[in-house]
């Protein structure tokens, strides 16, 4: 009988389990590898004293930083523009215009650096068009944009890249904002920015906010842009804990396990961060919305 | 431009691609039907366990793994290729998933039982048709992010699995406009091919399998 109701017991959580099985032996098991060498107090020090580390984490940070504000900023700009046509445009237009913001989600991330590239770069489209036009005389008059130490190019492509995601996040939101309100605000002579600013935006916030850590997170964390388009110095920390282990895997081994553990260390962080903020923040939005 | 390496490097990015598709539908919607459905003390863990590769970078944990997987012989082929091109897209299948288990009525799968169906028989008539919106929204997910991978595939692949993005790469960065260019529209062509056609191959096996009639959107 005991038997029985443990068997039961098991057997409800057969849905889950091949997954969590899968997970766990592909994800976490490789997490936890990089763990083990966090312990090795000297490895620790040796990276720390080294300074190529240290110059690598404020140089992602940096990056991270300077994107999310432009993403903010994007962000915010396709969303007031999503809100504007909202109350004036009817459904399938405003529909089509979405799928155009949010259509850089769908460039894969290499290919969306490889075009800012092409874009900026000093033999490419605008350089050549101030050329054709007669602003600069020669070619390399055009500033360094890509591959140089300050990271524009790979901050403009997470600013165009990366936007769309909050923009999707909030306006899912926003769609839930009851229009008649609108409407409510007009018989009080509100306009329609302080409308925005003085009810929209407060409900969007927490969402907004926390959409921007996790592309803050995203882009901290990632690997594909900065190694196209960075230089070999300064390095962000996926990418030096990549050329690291690629170059000499065994004798680095440790030292890579080290740096890895740190960047899962500030995600995991960054996502307990978002979690909290979701929890506080969106659950009272949720409640005034429920009203 | 038109050697077979491309053609070989296609063929593998649509296999790898599709086959994770597969594997992540099936892993993910018995587990999106029990983290609704079911209740556990332990459903806080389970979250944890299945979402985290959304935040923390799935490069991190295959640089940790990397060495147990030359082990296991799981390195330069193209099982050990498919089995880490699943972290970073699983979770976004589940959670598309889970977004279209909302709104499902418990009512429906109880009816059901009381009437008599098998539990197969409920996947295939009630709980398939149902989430059909979120199959087709989290394959899709699924396979750019597969199709894209470029890091991770290199890194278990070791040259031995060439699929688009690593052919590419070297133009791309090296600055080779032309090849760089050709190769950039081909892919982005590629990737709307791959999704289309799975699409049609996905949506044809579900209406074979639930014997539902599909609206096209």
């Amino acid at each position: 009988m005991n038997g029985m109701r443990k068997w039961q017991r098991v057997k409800e959580h057969l849905g889950i389990l091949p997954s969590i099985v899968v997970m766990s032996a592909l994800f976490w098991s490789g997490i936890l590898e990089s763990f083990k060498q966090i312990f090795n107090y000297k490895l620790l020090e040796k990276i720390i004293n080294k300074g190529d580390f240290l110059n690598s984490l404020a140089y992602t940070a940096r990056l991270s930083l300077c994107s999310i504000i432009l993403v903010g900023i994007i962000s915010l700009l396709g969303i007031y523009i999503l809100y504007l046509l909202s109350t004036e445009v009817g459904p399938a237009k405003l529909n089509g215009i979405k799928m155009f913001l949010l259509s850089p989600m769908y460039i894969p991330y290499l290919l969306g650096g490889y075009m800012m590239a092409i874009l900026i770069g000093q033999s490419g489209i605008i350089s050549t068009l101030c050329h054709r036009l007669g602003w600069i005389h020669k070619m390399t008059e055009f500033p360094v944009l890509v591959n140089e130490s300050h990271g524009y190019s790979i901050i403009l492509t997470y600013g165009w890249k990366a936007s769309p995601f909050v923009i999707l996040m909030v306006y899912s939101t926003m769609i839930k904002i009851n229009n008649e309100w609108l409407d409510v605000a007009k018989v009080y002579g509100v306009n329609r920015y302080h409308f925005f600013k003085e009810v929209v935006f407060p409900i969007i916030f927490p969402i907004y906010l926390s959409s921007l850590f996790v592309v803050f997170a995203h882009i901290f964390a990632s690997f594909e842009v900065p190694y196209l388009l960075g230089v070999t110095y300064p390095r962000t920390l996926p990418v030096l804990a990549y050329e690291k282990y690629a170059r000499n895997s065994i004798a680095n081994r440790g030292e890579v396990m080290v740096i890895n553990s740190i960047i899962i260390l500030l995600t995991a962080g960054m996502a307990l961060l978002i979690y909290k903020l979701n929890k506080s923040l969106g659950e009272r939005v949720e409640l005034e919305l429920e009203k | 431009m038109k050697n077979r390496s491309t053609w070989i490097g296609m063929g593998y990015n649509l296999f790898i691609a599709y086959t994770v598709a597969v594997i992540n539908l099936f892993l993910a919607i018995p587990a999106a039907r029990f983290l609704f459905r079911k209740k556990s003390r332990f459903k806080g863990i389970y979250m944890i366990i299945l979402f985290a590769p959304l935040i923390i970078p799935s490069l991190s944990s295959v640089l940790g793994i990397h060495r147990s997987m030359i082990i296991y012989g799981l390195t330069d082929n193209l099982l050990g290729v498919i089995l880490v091109n699943i972290i970073p897209s699983f979770p976004y299948v589940l959670l598309s998933l889970y977004g279209s288990f909302k709104g499902f009525p418990k009512r429906l799968e109880e009816s059901a039982l009381i009437d008599g169906v098998l539990k197969f028989q409920m996947y295939r008539y009630i709980i398939l048709p149902i989430l059909i919106p979120g199959i087709l929204i989290g394959s899709t997910i699924s396979i750019l992010i597969s199709l894209s991978e470029y890091i991770l595939t290199l890194l278990i692949g070791g040259g031995e699995i060439i699929t688009l993005p690593i052919l590419m790469f070297p133009y791309l960065s090296s600055g080779d406009k032309i090849v760089g260019s050709v190769y950039a529209i081909l892919f982005i062509f590629f990737n709307i091919a791959g999704i289309l056609l799975f699409e049609l191959g996905i949506r044809s096996v579900l209406k074979k399998i639930t014997k539902v009639k599909l609206i096209d959107n």
